[in-house]
């Protein structure tokens, strides 16, 4: 029914789009735009708490081949100034040779493949008013282990939704621009099930446990955006405040002895942010950005393989284990050189980004080398991390404005208060460096 | 932005790097006001080229005629390089609205790569020692009141393997069971406390199941405390029970169970793997001739086997006060071998095996 659903919607705005073209007539404009890459990779990751000798867990290296195309043909009718379809397929695939697994959020796989597609419009109505609706569909697949291909990844997923948008351009005595957006979408996973759900005959008691897919998830996400000019200068200010509503329709929330409530988990995010992007001159910009998170959760952890320095069992409720909420700063500067290489000038993109990441009620596991504690949860000291990210990019074009060379240099740094780390570094350097070509036009 | 900076797909992140660089002033370009270049030299344009038609195609042969056409030809170069300049302008319009729309959808790879990252953490996926995904899960069940049951599934080369753990108390468990697992209080009796527990290893055709009962807890006058001493213990293969040991009071010796098979003298043993410490074997031979095998490893969350060899040792004191951190971050991958399993294996990966070590105390009945 989900699926059906999905399409449905997916149809909607292909309809309504098809529509806007069908009322068209005479004269059809053609505006293709692509970005497409070919690179090499190589990332090594470092782990700050090694264990001599008796592991290779703190130092690994990966080296990854890569491949992206964005490619979007826009369709605008002459009979409806102001709309133009936008058909849209981003494509891209890695095939690392080693699996990579680090912490926050960056994987590295053995092989992934993502598919994003997208139909709809961008109706300008007039020169306030602005529309855009779009239907998307994503596919991702991606093989980690070596038991896995890429159509059987543990994590693979489909999403299928749409998000629309409305602006509105006016003048407060300086220009402005106001945007408002939704979206919604569901995810599905469908490789992604409960274990226990198979195998419902090991639980032969009268606690029934539930949800068979519990990584499914339906979001529906708010976005208010003010863009605005300062006065005569070259300097932007846009304001975003974004909440994003995220519902496990088969992950039910655990009470305080660990087993499952009758309540359905429920995410909520908020994010606040500013940008402050400056155009210094013609060929130097820099740009400021902020950003404020909070995320709440109902959904707690029971850790029932902790134990008392004895070796005695001690599950621990972990309430709010989720929950945090984050700063975010980030310094950008980008610069087209006045000097030419091979004919055109090479471009380069300096980031510095900092960001805290404060865990309200999960407790930090610190090491305490010179006792038996080692591992417990210190609920007086909430967890914490901390990242710096530092990024170089230089893009040089060959032949062609068009066609570009490319390298990319990222360090990044994570340190937290957390250092008895059970199953994933979360104090680590992550290095990478990318060589490769581009097409854009 | 950190966030859906990390959460991007590198290839992905670079290219719109790229793009927002190439780009970056485009907003602010966003405010100017529309030329209006085009439509004034469109209609000069038109006013010219209806007189134009007018006067045929023919070559002009007086000089105003001459003019008037080096006008039109002229205006007509601007009229092409502005309908490229409205070109260019519209295609750089368009890109940047589809690179709005790539933005946007990047936006939703956060979640995705919140998830694996909170599995990893948790422990809920990991990759055992032959480089092949395991998933874990471990459930808190309470069939009963005064009952507590741990359930450990483990997935891997679409085989489960599972361990079932019970713990039974001598009344309602409260909410919290923190601190229920004790063997040893202080002077005051607890109320609650433990009557027995058990933990099964099963591949769904074969287990082995361990289980050890209490007596109530009991004063002991030199140590000053009350303590939780063992009743009765049993370790049973498929069902054949090949050890169990029992005693009437806690002030007595262990006798063995009559019915169980018992150990054959002097032919188990224990072995470091490879003279690695934290592998192992055990291996249990019984009076039928039978035998059970435990191999143990601890690995790490990417299946790399850890190795602690005596020659480590060289450097004691670091070991002394590390030890316990690198027990603590690992997994223990537990293989059981059985005569009665035919060549089968029951194969857990489980942080929860510390439970096993707690159960294998000589204290709770084992000789």
């Amino acid at each position: 029914m989900r699926g059906l659903r999905d399409c449905a919607l997916v149809l909607i705005f292909t309809a309504a789009g098809l529509a806007g073209a069908a009322t068209a007539s005479a004269r059809l404009e053609f505006v293709p735009t692509l970005d497409s890459s070919l690179a090499y990779s190589s990332a090594r990751f470092q782990a700050d708490y090694a264990l001599p000798s008796a592991t290779t867990r703190t130092s690994q290296t990966s080296s990854s081949g890569n491949a992206y195309l964005f490619a979007s043909g826009n369709l605008g009718f002459s009979e409806i100034p102001g709309l133009w379809i936008t058909p849209t397929l981003e494509v891209e695939y890695v095939g690392a040779d080693t699996l990579l697994n680090i912490e926050d959020e960056a994987f590295l796989f053995n092989q992934s493949l993502n598919l994003y597609y997208l139909l709809g419009f961008n109706y300008r109505l007039n020169r306030v008013w602005g529309l855009k609706a779009k239907g998307f569909g994503r596919s991702e697949y991606a093989a980690e282990t070596k038991d896995e291909t890429l159509a059987s990844g543990l994590y693979n997923y489909q999403d299928a939704g749409g998000w629309a948008e409305a602006s509105a351009n006016y003048r407060l005595g300086w220009p402005m621009r106001l945007r408002a957006g939704y979206k919604g979408y569901g995810r599905r996973y469908p490789h992604y099930t409960s274990l226990v759900s198979e195998y419902e005959s090991l639980v032969n008691t009268q606690t029934a446990l539930k949800g068979e897919y519990p990584k499914n998830i339906l979001v529906n996400e708010f976005w208010l955006r003010q863009e605005m000019t300062c006065g005569g200068l070259p300097l932007l200010c846009n304001l975003e405040a974004h909440l994003k509503l995220v519902d496990y329709p088969e992950q039910y929330a655990l009470a305080v002895d660990g087993t499952q409530t009758d309540r359905l988990r429920h995410d909520n995010y908020f994010d606040l942010s500013l940008e402050l992007p400056f155009l210094i001159n013609s060929y130097q910009q820099l740009e400021l950005d902020y950003g404020y998170r909070l995320h709440t959760t109902n959904q707690s952890v029971y850790d029932q393989s902790d134990t008392l320095p004895n070796g005695e069992p001690n599950p621990v409720f972990l309430a709010g284990y989720y929950d945090y909420y984050q700063n975010y700063l980030r310094l950008l500067y980008n610069v087209n050189f006045a000097f030419s290489l091979a004919g055109f000038s090479p471009r380069a993109s300096v980031s510095l980004a900092f960001q805290n990441r404060q865990y309200t009620l999960r407790p930090s596991r610190q090491q305490t080398d010179d006792s038996g504690t080692g591992g417990e949860y210190r609920f007086d000291a909430p967890h914490w991390e901390n990242l710096v990210d530092l990024g170089l990019t230089w893009r040089q074009p060959l032949f062609a404005r068009w066609f570009n060379l490319f390298l990319s240099f990222h360090v990044l740094s994570q340190k937290s208060n957390t250092t008895v780390e059970d199953n994933a570094s979360y104090n680590f350097n992550y290095n990478t460096f990318t060589a490769g070509t581009a097409v854009s036009f | 932005m950190k966030k859906l900076f990390l959460s991007l797909p590198w290839m992905s992140l670079i290219v719109l790097i790229l793009t927002v660089s190439a780009g970056a002033v485009r907003p602010i370009e966003d405010f100017r006001a529309p030329s209006q270049v085009g439509g004034k030299v469109a209609e000069q344009l038109k006013v010219l080229d209806d007189a134009s038609t007018v006067q045929g195609t023919d070559q002009p042969t007086n000089p105003d005629e001459q003019e008037r056409a080096a006008e039109v030809e002229q205006i007509r170069e601007l009229l092409r390089l502005d309908e490229l300049d409205r070109q260019n302008t519209m295609r750089e319009a368009l890109r940047q609205e589809n690179l709005e729309d790539r933005v946007q959808g990047h936006e939703d790879l956060e979640l995705a790569m919140a998830e694996k990252n909170v599995d990893v953490h948790l422990g809920k996926v990991l990759t055992d020692m032959h480089g092949n995904r395991v998933r874990m899960e471990e459930y808190v069940l309470r069939p009963a009141d005064n009952q507590v049951q741990f359930l450990n599934l483990s997935l891997r080369d679409n085989r489960v393997d599972y361990i079932d753990y019970n713990a039974y108390f001598n009344t309602t468990v409260p909410e919290n069971p923190h601190g229920l697992w004790r063997k040893e209080f202080g002077r005051v009796r607890p109320d609650v406390y433990l009557t027995s527990e058990s933990i099964l290893f099963s591949n769904f055709q074969d287990s082995v199941n361990v289980a050890i009962g209490y007596f109530e807890p009991t004063w002991v006058a030199e140590m000053q405390k009350y303590y939780l001493p063992a009743r009765e213990s049993a370790l049973q293969v498929n069902g054949s029970l090949k050890l169990g040991y029992e005693r009437p009071t806690p002030d007595v010796d262990f006798t063995e169970k009559p019915d169980a098979v018992g150990l054959k003298p002097g032919a188990s043993s224990f072995a470091f793997s490879d003279r690695n410490v934290l592998a192992y074997q055990l291996r249990l031979v019984f009076n039928d001739d039978t035998f059970l095998q435990l191999d143990k490893y601890l690995i790490d969350e990417n299946g790399n086997v850890l190795v602690l060899r005596w020659d480590d040792f060289n450097d004691w004191y670091y070991w002394l006060t590390h030890l316990e951190e690198l027990v603590f971050n690992s997994y223990k991958e537990t293989i059981w071998t059985a005569t009665e399993f035919e060549g089968r294996t029951i194969d857990t990966v489980s942080q929860f095996l510390r439970l096993v070590d707690a159960l294998a105390d000589d204290d709770r009945g084992w000789r």
